[in-house]
């Protein structure tokens, strides 16, 4: 991804906050505005990536923050994938599948007793995003954004070590 | 790169996005070969990339649910405003032109500015203004309005037949 895009989400995002501050305090709900925005910055990173046309990057945000808003309010939550590879699938029985129902929430259990702005960090590298696309995502440092994945990463490593 | 330099290079965040792509494809052929490898499948696998879920088209909804906090207040205060108004006009209709000691003028004079204070007082906007602030004068008070561009509006509020109703006068904006 180029640096403009960087730039474009730098320059956005106060927008794209005072939008979603707005409607949280008129809405009074409860959670954290700074979630809407990382969503709708991470949306028009995927319409870039995507190549889809867009005007204005800033009245594209804006329109995505108010349905991002109004989504959030109806409680909308992401759907789990379940995609395992070749090797593990190969002679799984009912078992083995509990098994790794099993492994899956302990996994979880991990994620969720990490901060939710790390977890979001390791999310969105997840997703594709490189250290400075995140750093103007989420409005924090390159060099704090790889410290904070690079810690984040260690300590699930003595997690998932030790079961 | 074999797997174990990617594995300590993703564990310090050097790795770049196509390198963990590499990582994570290298788990999808061939399993893990030790413990170390095990939990950085593992950690791969529980950290999931963002799902956006299709979003609706509120942009409606947003602005009904926002501006309601914002209008409110305006017609609050225009409903007063024009209460006051109402009262000025009925004062000068039923009970002649206000008290002007020293300043002769005309009934017709007289009414031309009670016409342009009613218009003047139907564009005010008090829910626009900073803040407003109130300086007791004599038996009533100036109300004067700041406004964010840095523009005033003062207001003369005098109390008539002893208070039952007030007469309000724009003095500038």
């Amino acid at each position: 991804m180029d640096k403009t895009l960087e730039i474009e989400l730098t320059e956005i995002r106060p927008k794209v906050l005072a939008t979603a501050l707005k409607f949280f305090r008129a809405s009074r709900l409860d959670g954290d505005p700074e979630d809407v925005v990382q969503e709708v910055l991470l949306r028009l990173w995927v319409a870039r990536r995507d190549g889809v046309q867009i005007r204005s990057a800033e009245a594209w945000a804006v329109s995505t923050t108010k349905n991002s808003c109004i989504s959030l309010w109806r409680k909308k939550g992401p759907v789990r994938s379940g995609v395992y590879p070749e090797w593990l699938s190969d002679g799984r029985d009912a078992s083995t599948l509990i098994e790794q129902s099993e492994a899956e929430k302990m996994a979880d259990k991990a994620l969720e007793r990490l901060p939710a702005g790390t977890r979001r960090l390791l999310q969105l590298r997840a997703t594709g995003l490189s250290l400075d696309e995140i750093a103007a995502i989420t409005g924090r440092t390159k060099g704090g954004v790889k410290s904070s994945i690079s810690a984040a990463r260690q300590e699930l490593m003595k997690t998932f070590n030790t079961k | 790169m074999d797997r174990k330099d990617l594995i300590r290079l993703y564990l310090d965040a050097e790795t770049t996005c196509e390198q963990e792509q590499e990582l994570a494809a290298s788990f999808a052929t061939t399993p893990p070969a030790d413990e170390e490898e095990m939990a950085v499948y593992k950690m791969m696998q529980a950290v999931r990339p963002i799902e956006l879920p299709e979003l609706p088209e509120a942009g409606a909804e947003y602005d009904r649910m926002v501006r309601p906090s914002k209008v409110r207040p305006f017609y609050t205060w225009g409903l007063s405003l024009a209460g006051v108004a109402a009262a000025i006009a009925a004062v000068v209709l039923f009970t002649g032109k206000p008290k002007q000691p020293g300043v002769p003028v005309t009934p017709q004079n007289d009414y031309t500015e009670l016409i342009q204070q009613i218009a003047f007082l139907s564009n005010f906007n008090p829910a626009e203004a900073e803040n407003l602030e109130f300086k007791p004068v004599g038996d009533g008070f100036v109300m004067t309005a700041h406004f964010p561009d840095g523009q005033t509006a003062s207001y003369i509020l005098t109390p008539l037949d002893g208070g039952k109703s007030f007469n309000l006068v724009a003095l500038n904006k």
